[in-house]
């Protein structure tokens, strides 16, 4: 099912906690809201749920306006960060309570309740209350409760951030492999982008309300819109420098600062701001390296070294500029030191100081 | 330090023994008043007996006072937890204009002295008792007018209906919103939600208040006493007062013996629940407006 927002926006008292968003999810589509805390992405769910009413705006399923419709009537199921378990009811129960509510009959009930916990793997627990059960198992059932209903769409509130690391990656995983499974359209509201970037076809970025983009996982890391953006997706987050941009005799350069200047490769030029030649450079820490002094781009003054596992990040001092960047093992520069950094300006990124817009990528 | 520690830790359970004392004795003495003639201070110095006791099976009047006494207790119980329960959800759950200022005059008329009330109230009982039908001549209860246990059992609601509301209300707000939306797009309506689905979760607190409620019935006093005349066909509280303020000269042996015959049920009724009325004060309070 296609599902579409026109121009939504909730309001809650005088302040607007969804502004203007419109997208649409294609049929058999997964849709990442993606957003820090507090930015709208549940009320956003709740609106196409139909638990808020939207105070302005509508929402669509293939086209038909479902703004005045009950939340039964919406051919929904609904995944909650909390599970939701009705906790004086067993597993069982639970999954089936939609349609007891409907009516089925007890053998239909039964069949589907075996269909959905199968395709879970939670046959052995259907007579536990949700208090017997641990949180990858309650979110198990709380997923079968939302499947059972057949639903055209599928909705997920932060499911798994409850979750341990390791059962957070195979919950992942599995999600994403039902889902496609199913082909049931889905709009996924996490916090995690590394969530959001590998398990969506799409991501719509949320901040304050409002939508700053909705795009492909690998279009918002590669090409991003606004330094917003750009900095919120990625980890560690980019490095942003403010530079000049010399275009003058033949080929073009990114002046420092402190004077350092590093050539821009005609491929990637920016184009310029409405006034003077003053932008934002930006560069992700996987494309800054650590490199002998006689080949490098710019000399720094090593700050900070952490070590991240399979990474270090070295964070450096450039003439007052804070650059990080990642080495790989065994590459570990002592604590003040000089060193020389390549920036690979090929995969550098540039911004309007004052628009924040990209001005390497259309908007 | 350990060692003072060890000292003040009975310190609690020491200080409230010495002041239940007093308590303690007056209980000791009307107990053993019960199975004696006379008593001289604390120590029994008539004949010990059973006299004062016959009235158990001689007295039929005792056990249609008992039977109305269960009556009071059991329709505050039912019905405060019903209205507490309904009232509280809405409390909790919707906004609609007033709700605040509905919220804090319940608790201002918790704080008012209910005796101011009486007078009026005994204006409002007489003019229900002229009401057809309901007013009186209903069954078991009388009717709700005044001079009826069903008046008593409205009055007894409504006093204490402002703490069962904010009890209530207390156990609602602790249910998670996340609760509800499952059950709304499952396709609960919302009174189907609030019986099924939320009811279930406060039951903790429904056992509390309702226990509270009829133990508060069980030994209420003023309300009964005000609002019923005929206080030998009233409950038993009524007829200890009648018993001790009568004409004749009072037989001590007699009142003490039916004032723990008063006693008994509602001690084991509080053996028997304590476990669950103490939610009131642990985690039931919880949740602001
Ligand atoms: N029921 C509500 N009443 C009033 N304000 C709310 C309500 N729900 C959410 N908000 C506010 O709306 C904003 C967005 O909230 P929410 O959608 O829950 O964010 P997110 O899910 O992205 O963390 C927040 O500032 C929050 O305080
Ligand atoms: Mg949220």
């Amino acid at each position: 099912m296609k599902m579409e927002l026109v121009n939504l926006s909730k309001k809650f008292g005088d302040v607007y906690a969804v502004k203007n968003v419109s997208l649409a999810a294609e049929d058999g589509e997964l849709v990442a809201l993606l957003g820090p805390s507090g930015c709208g992405k549940t009320t956003t769910l709740l609106s196409i749920a139909g638990v808020y009413r939207p105070t302005e705006g509508e929402i669509l399923f293939n086209g038909l306006c479902v703004n005045k419709m009950q939340p039964k009537e919406r051919d929904i199921g609904m995944v909650f960060q909390s599970y939701a378990l009705y906790p004086h009811m067993n597993a069982y129960q639970n999954i089936v309570f939609s349609l007891v509510l409907r009516k089925r009959p007890k053998d239909e009930m039964e069949r589907a309740a075996k269909r959905v916990s199968e395709m879970l793997g939670i046959g052995h627990l259907l007579k536990r209350k949700a208090a017997e059960l641990s949180g990858g198992q309650q979110q198990r059932v709380a997923l079968a409760r939302a499947l059972i209903k057949e639903p055209k769409l599928l909705l997920f509130d932060e499911p798994l951030s409850n979750l341990d690391a390791r059962l957070r990656l195979s919950m992942r995983e599995e999600i994403k492999r039902l889902q496609v499974q199913l082909g049931i359209t889905s709009i996924y509201v996490t916090h995690d982008q590394v969530e959001a970037m590998t398990m969506a076809d799409r991501v719509a970025v949320m901040h304050d309300g409002e939508l700053l983009a909705y795009v492909p996982p690998e279009e918002l890391h590669e090409r991003p819109r606004t330094e917003f953006i750009a900095t919120f997706i990625g980890s560690p987050s980019m490095n942003l420098a403010d530079v000049t941009v010399d275009n003058t005799g033949g080929s073009a350069h990114a002046v420092l600062k402190n004077g350092v200047s590093v050539k821009i490769p005609k491929e990637r030029l920016p184009r310029m701001p409405q006034r003077g030649n003053a932008v934002r450079l930006g560069i992700r820490p996987e494309d800054v390296s650590v490199v002998a002094e006689r080949s490098a781009d710019v000399q720094a003054r090593v700050t900070f070294v952490e070590s991240l596992g399979r990474e270090n990040l070295v964070v450096c001092d450039v003439g007052g500029q804070r650059i990080q960047c990642l080495t790989g093992p065994g590459q570990k520069p002592p604590l003040d030191s000089t060193v020389g950094l390549k920036l690979d300006m090929s995969r550098a990124h540039y911004f309007d100081p004052e628009s924040q817009v990209s001005l390497l990528w259309e908007n | 330090m350990i060692k003072r520690d060890a000292l003040l830790k009975p310190l609690p359970l020491v200080s409230i023994a010495i002041l239940s004392i007093p308590i303690f004795v007056g209980y000791l003495w009307v107990f053993m008043r019960t199975f004696t003639t006379r008593m001289y201070g604390m120590s029994p110095v008539g004949e010990l007996t059973l006299r004062n006791w016959t009235f158990i099976v001689t007295d039929p009047l005792l056990w249609h006072l008992t039977l109305n006494t269960f009556v009071l207790a059991m329709g505050l119980t039912v019905g405060i937890v019903l209205v507490s329960c309904s009232a509280a959800y809405p409390l909790s759950r919707m906004s609609f204009p007033g709700r605040k200022g509905f919220l804090a005059l319940t608790l201002v008329l918790h704080a008012f002295p209910s005796v101011v009330l009486l007078i009026a109230i005994f204006v409002v009982l007489n003019y229900l008792s002229r009401v057809p039908l309901i007013g009186r001549g209903l069954p078991l209860i009388g009717g709700v007018g005044y001079n009826t246990l069903g008046g008593v059992i409205l009055v007894s609601i409504a006093f204490l209906l402002p703490l069962g509301v904010w009890l209530m209300k207390g156990f609602f707000d602790n249910i998670s919103w996340d609760l509800e939306r499952a059950a709304l797009i499952d396709g609960c309506s919302r009174f189907r939600t609030w019986r099924q689905i939320l009811v279930p979760q406060i039951r903790p607190g429904i056992a509390a208040l309702g226990i509270f409620a009829f133990m508060h019935g069980w030994s209420s006093f003023i309300i009964p006493y005000t609002f019923m005349v005929d206080q030998q066909t009233a409950v038993i509280s009524t007829y200890l007062n009648l018993l001790a303020s009568g004409e004749q000269l009072m037989d001590y042996g007699v009142v003490s013996a039916v004032a723990l015959f008063q006693l008994v049920p509602i001690l084991a009724f509080y053996v028997f629940t304590q476990k669950y009325l103490l939610t009131i004060f642990g985690g039931g309070m919880k949740g602001g407006t």
